[in-house]
């Protein structure tokens, strides 16, 4: 095999243009094997690790720490030791010459962002991957928008279609969220599907979203193939800390935002200032603050969730049952395996806080994938 | 505009000039701020004036009083000399001479700074003048998404404000959402995390800042700006809290150096957070004297990056 391969920026979600590179974490003339973690990138929301696309020898390293590098640009070269120095130049000039001359094929993927009008509501939602196949649905979290996907819908849509949802009073979709109920978030939703014409999809839900996919399934059981919670709501024996909701809509200034923030990750370090701003500029549009303070008073009172437990049991009736992605070290929601109805399965992620979509983004892609795809 | 009627625009040439029909949407301001405003909203709601400022703030203050939501603008902040008697001892005492029975809610917006070779007359800052009169708050926004939320917040506000933008950062581009959101006043931005040192800086300066940190982070030092983005309220918690870690203090004010921000921040911090001090405060400001119009002096006067790095520097060595 003589093979050269360039090793470029991947692009992790709907909006990343650049990255940061952190550290190499194999040197210059090491051997690697495919599936080897080869560096950490920084972008916008946390730092991810990429993976050696095949095996070989570590041949060049072109972006050093500290390089700010955009979507499809050249990292490095990985090679058989046979190839010679000045092939290994060579592919590393035709590679910047690629880039100065236009954006890669691979940046230019099918990703595009829309609209979509639901009675009084105008929701934003994004979409990736084929034209066919059982689309997958992202539903993000309270206080978060369709962008906390970054690191999942690129992987998952290479094997099917992803459509990421922003829910009403979030991101780039309309602020009015009527009573703010449970019930009134799915059928916003199911009404935003029914216009996209989606239906039998893999609904994915985190944290308040999961609360709101396991409404819209039970409401809506023909739009759900399968039902696929993390870190979700609205569960029985659940748990929601307070001190993070009140904290989340009282903290205005980014040091105190900052400490409320790493309550959602299990290395607190990681939280970075573009997180603390973009939350910071969420929380002063129009609106936002009236939707956040309905939300928090609608998920720590009960109602919601005892009318939806009566229906949780249908949903463990499915074939293929309901499964949550949850992490026993989450400091925002702990839940009750005990107390689940049949049918629903916790796979416990090691070493994640509330967001294990985010932080062990290889290891959530890999189970729904194996979920979604067997 | 659009969410409240009361709001109407007042000054010389927000519409597009004396004898503009306005069926191409006027002019909008000398440096088109206000374009297609009056196409928008018509000349009962976007009002040309003559050259007469102690007219364009008299009817404003009138207005508000009356109950519009007046943004007049002054289309050179050195103007407000004519008009300086409505400003601060007329609509900033309102409230206050009244009890409580009158309220002012207007904008007053002017283009204000150097740069632009446009000469003594017409290249002054003049915040200094604003911010020491009670009454008024002092708006100075250094980026796109902060002008936005800023003057949001102050046509939204029941008492006058001054919102000065920087005609050097007219061009400046950046991110702004779509959907409206208010900036509170009073509420500093911390435009870079660090450790070392505390450079203070106020719109224009803010960019300069922000280099000149980065010339000092390749050499090791982390330096932490933050943009108070209102001089009156001036967010002093946080100043204080940023130099209590740092323990050194720049401020950078584009403004001669008498009664300035400078002076103003310096004063301020040297009382309350003196224990925590490792060196002087130090002032990067423009010299005391007219804004000149030779290009290479008035290059000169503004404060440059590789004057605030100097007193960064200076300021990190100290001992």
């Amino acid at each position: 095999m003589n093979s050269i391969v360039p090793i470029k920026m991947p692009k992790w979600g709907l909006s990343m243009e650049e990255g940061t590179i952190v550290s190499w974490l194999k040197a210059e003339g090491a051997e690697v094997h495919e599936g080897d973690e080869l560096l950490e990138i920084e972008t916008a929301k946390i730092v991810n690790v990429a993976d050696a696309p095949c095996s070989g020898v570590l041949r060049r390293i072109v972006a050093q720490p500290g390089d700010v590098v955009p979507v499809g640009s050249l990292l490095g070269i990985i090679a058989d030791p046979e190839v010679s120095e000045s092939e290994i130049n060579d592919c590393q000039v035709a590679q910047t010459r690629d880039v100065a001359s236009g954006p890669p094929a691979e940046a230019a993927s099918t990703l595009f962002t829309s609209t979509v009008d639901v009675g009084d509501k105008c929701l934003r939602y994004a979409r990736v991957g084929p034209e066919t196949g059982v689309p997958i649905i992202l539903i993000h979290g309270w206080a978060a928008d369709l962008t906390s996907w970054l690191f999942n819908s690129d992987a998952l849509a290479q094997h099917l279609p992803v459509y990421a949802i922003d829910l009403p009073g979030h991101g780039g979709s309309s602020k009015a969220v009527g009573t703010g109920s449970l019930s009134e978030f799915s059928q916003s939703l199911g009404a935003a599907m029914d216009v996209l014409k989606l239906d039998q999809v893999h609904l994915v839900g985190h944290s308040f979203g999961g609360g709101i996919a396991a409404r819209l399934a039970a409401d809506r059981q023909e739009l759900v193939r399968t039902l696929t919670l993390i870190a979700p709501t609205h569960m029985p024996g659940g748990i929601i800390s307070r001190e993070f909701l009140d904290g989340v809509i009282s903290a205005s200034r980014a040091r105190a935002m900052r400490t409320v923030l790493e309550m959602l990750l299990a290395d607190p370090a990681s939280v970075t200032k573009e997180m603390v701003d973009d939350l910071l500029k969420y929380k002063r549009i129009d609106g936002v603050e009236e939707v956040l303070r309905l939300t928090r008073d609608r998920l720590l009172d009960d109602e919601d969730r005892i009318q939806l437990e009566e229906r949780l049991k249908e949903l463990g009736e499915n074939p293929k049952g309901v499964l949550i992605i949850s992490s026993q070290t989450d400091r925002v929601i702990s839940l009750d395996e005990s107390a689940l109805p049949d049918g629903f399965r916790i796979h416990w992620i090691e070493g994640a806080g509330h967001l294990p979509h985010l932080e062990k983004s290889k290891e959530v892609n890999n189970l729904l994938i194996e979920r979604f795809c067997s | 505009m659009a969410r409240d009627e009361r709001v109407i625009l007042i000054g010389e040439d927000v519409a597009g000039g004396q004898g503009s029909t306005g069926d191409v949407g006027g002019v909008g301001s000398v440096f088109g701020q206000m374009q297609g405003l009056y196409r928008e909203f018509g000349p009962e709601r976007v009002i040309d004036t003559p050259i007469s400022e102690s007219a364009i703030i008299g009817a404003a203050s009138g207005a508000a009083l009356a109950g519009l939501r007046p943004v007049a603008e002054l289309m050179f902040v050195d103007f407000v000399g004519v008009c300086f008697d409505q400003i601060y001892n007329q609509i900033a005492k309102f409230r206050y001479m009244s009890g409580g029975h009158a309220t002012t809610p207007l904008v007053i917006r002017a283009a204000a700074g150097a740069g632009l070779r446009a000469a003594a007359q017409h290249s002054q800052n003049l915040h200094p003048l604003f911010t020491m009169v009670p009454g008024l708050k002092v708006v100075m926004p250094s980026n796109p998404y902060d002008a936005k939320g800023l003057l949001i917040e102050a046509i939204r506000d029941d008492d006058p404000v001054i919102f000065l933008e920087s005609k050097a950062l007219y061009g400046l581009e950046g991110e702004v959402p779509e959907e409206a959101y208010r900036i509170p006043f009073g509420e500093a931005n911390v435009a870079l995390e660090g450790e070392d040192i505390t450079l203070v800086a106020f719109g224009a300066m803010v960019p300069r800042a922000l280099l000149a940190a980065a010339a000092l982070s390749k050499d090791g030092f982390s330096a932490e700006v933050i943009d108070p983005r209102t001089t009156s309220p001036l967010d002093e918690e946080a100043i204080l809290e940023s130099v209590g870690r740092t323990g050194r203090l720049v401020v950078i004010d584009e403004s001669p150096p008498r009664c300035s921000m400078a002076a103003d921040i310096a004063g301020l911090v040297s009382e309350h957070a003196f224990s925590s001090l490792r060196a002087p405060i130090l002032k990067v400001t423009c010299p005391h004297t007219p804004v000149p119009f030779s290009p290479v002096l008035e290059d000169a006067y503004i404060p440059t990056v590789s004057r605030i790095e100097e007193a960064a520097r200076a300021a990190l060595n100290y001992s």
